[in-house]
């Protein structure tokens, strides 16, 4: 096989970076990074926020199976791995774990900025889904909790 | 750019498990390429005919003779929420032991390395990131 690492690291960089904080436009217009940006300022929309994320994403053309690809990181069907990508990502940037200045970072070439923020950002991501998982297992435990009798 | 992306992306995932079996002549090791190193790594754990820790240390050494490894070192180093200096170890560490106790089996990495399936790579390739960061987690 003739693979280099810095090929990989490369694949990671596009299939990952690019297409999630690149700025391709959504349905709206709004730009993934836009999106982020009015998800700090609105996080009471984040249901709208991750539906623009997810408009955003499955409108920038790529030959990677993206959706696939997180299907088995989130561990999460095929079909939710983008929805998952973007409740992931809204997450980490509502909770503060994905700060506007490591978005900006995105912005200067790979050369610059170099791999290590692509690596944290997944790392945000793996840990803002965990933390959804649980908040969903919490409330799905509270309201099956046996309702206290009144008498 | 599609295939060779994959197909890489996989192999960048699932080279932080490739070394060299402990056997190999060092003509052998001159000439074996990452992916053969890997796979020799991979059959030998798999088989138990090398130590977690010779394995660990077969694929740090790996790395570090490869110059084209620094910038992977900064994704795992970014991932794993390590130093740079310990990326290698840290990532070859979790891999090692996810093979040792069969978390992530050694037909998912010879195929993240050989398959040909896109699809198949792509969610092997999300699952070992996925393994090798609970697998660190637990383990820091």
């Amino acid at each position: 096989m003739n693979l280099s690492v810095s090929k990989c690291a490369a694949a990671l960089s596009i299939t990952l970076m690019l297409t999630a904080c690149a700025g391709a436009p959504g349905s709206g217009g709004r730009s993934l990074p836009e999106v982020l940006n009015y998800a700090r300022q609105h996080p009471e929309h984040r249901q709208a926020n991750i539906t623009d994320c997810e408009l955003a994403i499955n409108k920038r053309p790529s030959s990677f199976p993206f959706q696939t690809f997180f299907a088995g990181f989130f561990d999460v069907p095929e079909e939710s791995g983008g929805q998952a990508f973007c409740a992931a990502l809204v997450e980490a940037t509502i909770s503060g774990d994905f700060t506007q200045a490591e978005q900006d970072v995105f912005r200067k070439p790979t050369a610059i900025r170099g791999r290590g923020p692509m690596g944290g950002l997944l790392r945000d991501l793996i840990a803002a889904h965990e933390r959804l998982k649980s908040q969903a297992a919490d409330n799905e435990g509270t309201r099956s909790l046996p309702v206290a009798s009144a008498s | 750019m599609g295939q060779r992306n994959l197909r890489s992306t996989a192999v960048a995932l699932a080279l932080w498990s490739c070394s060299i079996t402990a056997a190999a002549s060092a003509e052998q090791i001159a000439e074996a390429t990452f992916d053969d190193k890997m796979l020799a790594l991979i059959a030998a754990v798999d088989s138990g005919s090398i130590e977690t820790g010779d394995a660990v240390t077969q694929c740090v050494g790996n790395f570090a003779a490869e110059s084209k490894t620094e910038k992977l070192r900064d994704v795992i180093a970014g991932f794993l929420g390590v130093p740079r200096e310990a990326a290698f170890e840290t990532g070859c560490g979790a891999v090692i032991r996810l093979l040792d106790t069969g978390e992530f089996s050694a037909d998912d990495l010879r195929q993240l390395i050989e398959g040909k399936n896109a699809r198949s790579k792509a969610v092997l390739s999300g699952q070992l990131l996925r393994a090798l960061y609970f697998k660190h987690e637990a383990g820091a």
